[in-house]
């Protein structure tokens, strides 16, 4: 690693969401949280989110100086004058239990946590160590005695404590170092000569097992002794030398290349690397050799408080003025300060002996040397322009320069040193007298024969072969288009494995030259439409086209007679459509420069990385891409030069697990339910009441890949059936849901298309409102069915007491209405006959005679009437057999003395049909009044009665053979008026048909009720 | 009316006085028909029939004590 270089650092404060920009401790717990403690509360950071914790959830301090997670989980917060606190993640409002450690002030300000092998949690505070012992649910704290360097006060503050492999406990200070050996006895080391800063900042042990002590006043690298060496005396003393190391030990100062002598944070990093930060900036040791790292690298000298390494391997460094994170294997970038003559990259190119040159801004070629840039200016006159797109200078396998200027084409010879360009003039000027078409040239390309292709801006495409002199310029008569300058201009060209170069044209186009001809390939046979920028043959032969408006083509066997074309678009993961450069790394993966940073695309797996300006790529407009010897990539920008280094075949380590997810918030109404502060993979299962909303998720998954947030998917079970499209929105509002029970799945998807193994599930039930409840219908039914019962019952007792009333009037005036007429009609018979029988034989009649005749005469026919009344109102004979009965032996006592020949046809029903009183006695009396009829006027000798029950209708029809009537003249002497009404009321429908002399026909049709 | 036929003999059973007259007068009152009885009830006729033996009783149903119905 080289640290010339921009880093890949990207810096958080206050303004990402931390607590606080003062930042005193940084930890990484189990589940891959990072932790800060600052003055400002606590933070926890997921890679995309920080969470603040202070004096509302708990914190009994601003201050939190250290945050500790034991090997069983349990997170302890170390404050700065109120002790230690318990971090309760599912306590709601009270997530933070306070735990003094001492009874003063002093020892309550805790500076440093510690757990040992033993699951002991050490206190360092401002008075002292204290040891955690376990009472049952709680911990108290009990000073542990040292034989400190120094009694006097406020110097004997604890500040940095650590365990070897041994077993021994070393603890810093403001007054030294000690070593607590495991059988408690102590090793004071102390610095000689002595001095007021020897107060030790930091402890870290290597691989090799060497401690590195960070002092105020430089950097100890410790061999510790084995404890054999020591005497068994109770009391030991060392001595460190302040300006030499004992035995194999060392100091290091500024002298060695610390950045500061002032060490405050250690940190081993995967790989052997020991960082070391300082009160004014960090530094690397690798092989017991310092480098600093400059502000311009992207750390800033200033305070350094802690150093970590996240879930990621990214490097994170924490001051007083924030956090840096320095991504691993990021991009380092490159621009004036590392001897560049201009930030505008235009081209990069790698010459056959395998330096690397970029050409930025005007001209200027600069040439790589490991660690900078050395730049000189070809020496072309000022007027000569570089054209944007355009390639200002490449190198051809020879070592030729070739310069495509407006003025003409310019050639240098191979050159020994970039430099050279500033003296060497160039070798030869092309122009149209040499045959150009033009002077203003736009491209050059070598071929693997040699030849110089040569694009010039109007778009022509000329060649010059190898050794050759003459520049021969292609026309439509070699198969080019017409108008070459619908095609635009010569961007790019790549040779196919037969050897066939390929063309790519700015504003569209894309031809190959076969057998002494050009090929255009139109959109009809699927060529990319739009501006082409690259072209590129990878190690398989295939061939990748870059557009600048529809992504990135790819052709399999470019040496087919009709190559086919696939897409590769932002719909495919693209970043851009827009692509302006193409290269491939030795693992075979294609880069794609777009206007949106780089897109790397794995082809066996079909896998995209992106990278952007968060993996410390220069600027997010990519212009050039270029592998070197060694295989690492530059990418030009518009602003700077980045490398991204390959490791071959080594993907980040972290990238091979799925994600996880959990859910860390369940909000129903605005009100937050029982769900752990660190996220849960399975909430407790919710019940919503109806109506109540919204319901509102949130979830996440660690996300420190840079460059590659994870996105999240989700789906409601019982509404949904398919997963949501991937986004980065960390949560889901549900507004209303219909009753019912939900299961709410969400997982993580990282950019590579691997998605979380199990997904984090919360259940929920929305109850039914109560009207939809189970309970509410059952009682409403019975309501219904009590009601419509009670309805029944008093109609029936309402029929019942008709009936009643009915039977009670039918019998009375049967019996005694009735046989009071009877009386009438025998005793007014009786009169007459004593009179007749009283006067003389030959007396005239008496004149009372008569009217008693005529009273005798209405008796009976009301006693006659009369029956028809009680039958009518009889409810004991409300059926249609009765009706039947009753017609029948009514029209035999009315027509069976005469010689009338008369059939009466019934319907024989096996069931008894009810009848209502009412159509009981309005057919009847229909029947009554026209047998009456035929009996008084109509002289028949055939009456034929038909009386018919079909379906709900019933149906009476009357037939005689008499004299008939016509019904327009009949007087009121039928009843045919009455008849009439009677049917009316009925609702039935009455026809008469009569004439004179032709006998007559009645037929009543009406609808039975049932009633 | 001839001395040849026998007259048809009807008895009256009836509870209300001016029927059972009635009905006897107009019995009388008809040729072929003789009423021989005039009862009040069903019990009375049962014991006053005794030798007479009737053609026709005209019963009334409705009668105090034992009816018209148990009586035939």
């Amino acid at each position: 690693m080289a640290y010339a270089e921009r880093l890949a650092a990207r810096r958080y404060t206050t303004a990402d969401g931390l607590s606080g920009d003062y930042i005193l401790r940084a930890m990484r717990d189990s589940r891959g949280f990072l932790w800060f403690a600052t003055r400002d509360g606590l933070s926890r950071f997921d890679g995309v989110r920080f969470v603040v914790y202070g004096a509302a959830h708990g914190l009994p301090a601003n201050t939190i100086n250290d945050v500790l997670e034991t090997r069983n989980g349990t997170m302890w917060i170390a404050t700065n004058g109120a002790g230690v606190c318990l971090f309760d993640p599912r306590g709601g409002k009270k997530l933070f239990i306070t735990v003094p450690v001492g009874k003063d002030l002093a020892s309550n300000r805790v500076n440093r946590l510690f757990e040992d092998r033993h699951g002991t949690i050490w206190a360092g505070t401002d008075d002292g160590l204290f040891s955690g012992t376990d009472e049952g649910d709680r911990t108290s704290f009990r000073k542990v005695t040292m034989p400190l360097i120094s009694d006097a006060p406020g110097f004997n503050s604890v500040g940095a404590m650590t365990e070897d492999r041994h077993g021994n406990l070393w603890v810093g200070g403001n007054w030294g170092l000690v070593r607590r050996l495991p059988d408690g006895r102590s090793v004071v080391y102390r610095l000689e000569p002595s001095s007021s800063r020897d107060s030790v900042g930091a402890l870290q042990f290597d691989d090799a097992g060497r401690l590195w002590v960070g002092f105020r006043s430089g950097l100890y690298l410790h061999h510790p002794p084995p404890i054999e060496s020591f005497p068994a005396d109770p009391a030991i003393a060392r001595g460190i030398s302040r300006t030499q190391g004992a035995g194999d030990d060392r100091w290091f100062t500024t002298a060695n290349g610390l950045p500061d002598n002032t060490v405050t944070a250690l940190h081993l990093r995967r790989g052997g690397e020991v960082w070391v930060g300082t009160q004014h900036g960090v530094g690397v040791i690798e092989r017991d050799v310092i480098r600093a790292i400059t502000p311009r690298q992207g750390v800033p000298d200033i305070y350094i408080t802690d150093l970590l390494e996240d879930a990621a391997g990214s490097l994170w460094i924490t001051t007083f003025n924030g956090a840096i994170r320095l991504i691993r294997d990021g991009l380092v970038s490159f621009d004036e300060h590392d001897g560049l003559a201009s930030s505008r990259i235009h081209s990069s190119a790698v010459d056959a002996a395998g330096r690397f040159f970029v050409v930025t801004g005007e001209y200027e070629i600069s040439q790589f040397d490991g660690t900078r840039f050395r730049t000189a200016r070809a020496q072309v006159p000022k007027e000569a322009l570089c054209s944007w797109m355009s390639l200002c200078a490449s190198v051809a396998r020879s070592g030729d320069w070739w310069v495509p200027t407006t003025l003409g084409l310019y050639r240098w010879p191979a050159i020994e040193r970039v430099e050279d360009f500033a003296k060497v003039p160039p070798a030869d000027l092309f122009d149209v007298r040499h045959g150009l078409p033009e002077n203003a040239v736009f491209s050059t390309f070598e071929d693997r024969l040699g030849d110089v292709w040569v694009g010039t801006t109007a778009g022509g495409v000329v060649r010059r072969k190898r050794g050759g002199a003459e520049w021969h310029v292609y026309t439509e008569a070699d198969g080019l288009p017409p108008l070459k300058r619908t095609y635009g201009r010569l961007a790019s060209f790549a040779e196919d494995r037969s050897g066939v170069p390929w063309f790519a044209f700015d504003t569209g186009g894309l031809a190959r030259f076969r057998d002494g001809r050009f090929e255009v390939f139109s959109q009809e046979q699927g060529a990319p439409i739009g501006g082409l920028s690259s072209l590129l043959i990878d190690r398989d032969g295939r061939l990748w086209i870059g557009s600048t408006q529809t992504g990135i083509m790819r052709v399999d066997d470019p040496t087919a007679a009709a190559p086919v074309f696939r897409a590769f678009t932002t719909s495919d993961g693209l970043a851009s459509n827009n692509v302006r450069c193409l290269a491939h790394d030795d693992l075979g993966r294609l880069y794609a420069g777009t206007s949106r940073g780089i897109d790397r695309i794995d082809p066996v797996t079909g896998t995209l990385r992106h990278f952007s300006l968060a993996d410390g790529l220069a600027s997010d407009f990519v212009t050039s891409a270029t592998r070197d010897r060694s295989g690492a990539l530059w990418f030009g920008t518009i602003n700077g030069l980045s490398r991204l280094t390959v490791e071959p075949g080594t993907p980040a380590a972290p990238s091979t697990t799925p994600p996880t997810i959990f859910i860390d918030a369940v909000r129903l109404a605005g009100r937050d339910q029982p769900v752990s502060e660190l996220g849960e993979v399975g909430p407790a299962a919710l019940t919503v009441p109806p109506g109540r909303g919204p319901l509102q998720i949130e979830y996440f998954g660690f996300s420190f890949e840079p460059g590659s947030p994870l996105r999240y998917q989700y789906r409601l079970e019982g509404a949904e059936a398919e997963w949501s499209a991937p986004s980065e929105q960390r949560g889901v509002t549900y507004a209303s849901l219909a009753s019912g029970s939900y299961r709410f799945l969400v997982r993580a998807v990282r950019s590579d298309g691997v998605v979380s193994q199990a997904a984090a599930v919360l259940a929920f039930n929305v109850l039914p409102p109560f009207y939809a409840r189970w309970w509410f219908i059952v009682m409403i039914a019975a309501a219904l069915g009590g009601m419509a019962f009670v309805l029944y019952r008093m109609r029936v007792a309402q029929l019942l007491r008709v009936e009643r009333v009915r039977a009670r009037i039918s019998t009375d005036l049967h019996d005694d209405i009735g046989a009071s007429l009877s009386q009438i009609a025998i005793l007014a018979e009786v009169a007459r006959q004593r009179m007749r029988h009283d006067r003389p034989a030959n007396a005239p009649e008496p004149a009372a005679a008569e009217p008693l005749e005529r009273i005798a005469e209405t008796s009976r026919g009301l006693v006659d009437s009369m029956s028809d009344i009680v039958w009518a109102i009889n409810p004991e004979v409300d059926s249609l057999a009765d009706l039947v009965h009753r017609m029948r032996r009514f029209v035999e006592d009315t027509l069976g003395a005469g010689d009338i020949d008369v059939t009466f046809r019934a319907p024989e029903s096996k069931v008894d049909l009810k009848l209502g009183a009412d159509l009981r006695r309005e057919i009847f009396l229909i029947l009554k009044e026209s047998v009456t009829n035929i009996a008084k006027h109509a002289r028949a000798t055939r009456v034929a009665i038909d009386f018919e029950n079909s379906g709900r209708r019933l149906w009476l029809r009357i037939s005689d053979n008499g004299q008939g009537f016509d019904p327009a003249e009949a007087t009121d002497g039928h009843g045919v008026a009455s008849m009439r009404r009677r049917v009316a009321a009925l609702g039935g429908r009455l026809t008469i048909d009569s004439a004179q002399g032709r006998g007559t026909t009645i037929t009543l049709d009406v609808e039975r009720w049932n009633q | 009316m001839t001395g040849t036929e026998r007259d048809i003999t009807v008895i009256n059973i009836e509870d209300q006085r001016e029927i059972r007259e009635g009905l006897a007068v107009l019995i009388e009152a008809t040729p072929g028909y003789k009423c021989v009885g005039r009862y009040r009830s069903m019990e009375e006729a049962l014991a006053g029939i005794g030798p007479t033996s009737p053609d026709v009783a005209l019963v009334d149903l409705g009668l105090p004590g034992m009816s018209g119905i148990d009586g035939i």
